[in-house]
């Protein structure tokens, strides 16, 4: 019966620590948080002119003036890339991200995309006025490239930010978990009917 | 009683025990730089992103008290004449700040962090300045949102910081104007007091919070108004960042950094020795022939405007 007793305890135990409020909602997709409405596929191909299968490499931040927002630290971001899904990419792009640090001044923007070095992506963009790429609708944009059982895998950024709740299906519901091929299929049809 | 309920009973008190209680699941926001290092989990609640404690910090106001300014033109989508439409975005930013600073932390007392609302601004953008005054601005682009990636984006709150210590310098929320905000109980579409006691947690220091029904959660729901109350979750992030018997802090003054400006200054600065065209040491070692064109490219242009504004 001791040894019983304490059985139980221990699986207690492990199941208070599995699904406690703090673990059971700490998905991927919760993080740090700008009020955003959840972005459908669609409205991210309508936005998006280029959506490419990349890795972040080397960045730099400096301080920027942004036009009808202000002067900030924004973070330039060179993205490897390995395949364009649509839109004009090349051979790498350049992808500029609210935030970083300069010296000893550090900026934090919440719901932003942060590309960090290596962690190979999914890239909604947006080409600026001003010339590099953004990520649309920040880190709703971005969704991760993890390997799992020889299978890449989309997930969503784990900065993703607060979501409104929207109309239609949002994006990270319909890509999140996706194969990379297949995930890259859907984004291709729907740009194809935003099209038509 | 049985032995087997017994051993039941005893391990859900068990768990109960080892469980992380619900305050834990707020997250604060910590200096460390993820696309520079590796950010281990916040140790005090290892769901959330954090840091090295010694070598990073969670961010704080280091004063008793801090001043917000808000952008005198108001938000265009509220309903009535200009001045009933700062009254009511006045009233909901004063709401929203004072829902903070009258949670009731464990000990029955108040956060040691007071706002102090410094009045209309002129100035309609964010920035920090190092030599001039400030304002911790709330601001709503009105005509055009300017950050066309981020269509969706209700609002976002900018904290400036000083990475060695996580002392916050300067926050400033923007407003997506271009939204149908409304400050009522009826009718409600977007609620403003929802979403500025939401950025007023970031202004503060917090994160989010894991739990669903917290205000520093990550759902807003539109047409409704729940996020303008604190749980007990977003009361206890509070109170740890800002516990009633802080000590050593200096006299209140809401003054921002470098004095109250209701004004943008005319010619933007930053801190002396790392900012303009700069690069951080960091990544000089990084950026690449494409990178540093792009560098250059943009220290020219800026140069330019600066000149052609002086």
């Amino acid at each position: 019966m001791r040894i019983l007793a304490w059985k139980v305890v221990l699986a207690g135990a492990l199941a208070a620590a599995t699904v406690t409020p703090t673990s059971f909602f700490a998905t991927e997709r919760v993080a740090e948080a700008a009020l955003a409405r959840a972005a459908t596929l669609r409205h991210l191909v309508t936005v998006a002119d280029l959506v490419v299968e990349g890795t972040p490499m080397e960045n730099t931040s400096v301080w920027e003036e942004i036009p009808g927002s202000g002067k900030r630290i924004v973070t330039y971001t060179r993205v490897e890339i390995a395949q364009s899904v649509y839109g004009k990419g090349s051979k790498d792009v350049w992808v500029r991200t609210l935030g970083g640090v300069v010296g000893n001044i550090g900026q934090r923007v919440d719901g932003e995309a942060v590309l960090v070095p290596g962690e190979r992506a999914v890239l909604f963009l947006k080409a600026l006025p001003e010339g590099p790429h953004a990520v649309v609708e920040m880190a709703q944009g971005h969704y991760l490239v993890k390997t799992a059982d020889n299978a890449p895998r989309l997930h969503p950024s784990p900065r993703v930010g607060g979501l409104v709740a929207g109309e239609g299906k949002p994006a990270h519901l319909v890509l999140g978990q996706k194969i990379v091929p297949e995930a890259i299929d859907l984004i291709r049809a729907e740009r194809k009917a935003v099209e038509r | 009683m049985s032995k087997r309920a017994l051993a039941v009973l005893t391990a859900l008190f068990a768990a109960s025990l080892l469980a992380p209680r619900e305050a834990s699941a707020f997250c604060r926001t910590w200096t460390c730089n993820p696309t520079k290092e590796t950010c281990p989990p916040d140790p005090g609640n290892p769901s959330c992103p954090g840091g090295t404690p010694g070598t990073h910090h969670p961010l704080f106001w280091p004063v008793p008290c801090v001043g917000f300014a808000l952008n005198q033109n108001a938000i265009k989508s509220l309903p009535g004449t200009p001045e009933q439409k700062y009254a009511a975005f006045e009233k909901a930013a004063n709401t929203s700040f004072a829902t903070w600073q009258n949670a009731k932390c464990s000990n029955g007392l108040h956060p040691s962090l007071a706002f102090a609302n410094m009045g209309p601004a002129a100035c309609d953008r964010h920035e920090f300045n190092s030599d001039q005054g400030n304002a911790n601005l709330i601001v709503a682009h009105d005509d055009v949102w300017p950050f066309p990636n981020g269509p969706n984006l209700y609002a976002l709150t900018t904290l400036t910081f000083n990475v060695a210590s996580g002392e916050i310098y300067d926050a400033d929320i923007e407003i997506n104007g271009t939204k149908s905000f409304t400050v009522g109980d009826v009718g409600v579409q977007v609620d403003l007091v929802s979403i500025l006691t939401r950025e007023a947690g970031r202004f503060l220091g917090l994160n989010y919070s894991t739990r669903a029904d917290a205000t520093m959660a990550n759902a807003y729901e539109e047409k409704t108004t729940w996020m303008r109350d604190l749980t007990e979750d977003d009361v206890a992030g509070i109170c740890a960042i800002y516990p009633s018997d802080r000590v050593n802090l200096p006299e209140c003054d809401p003054t921002p950094r470098h004095g109250f400006s209701p004004e943008c200054s005319i010619v933007r600065t930053e801190p002396k020795g790392v900012g303009g065209c700069a690069v951080g040491a960091g990544p000089e070692r990084h950026v690449g022939t494409g990178g540093l064109a792009l560098l250059a490219g943009a220290c020219a242009l800026s140069i330019a405007r600066r000149r052609r504004r002086a």
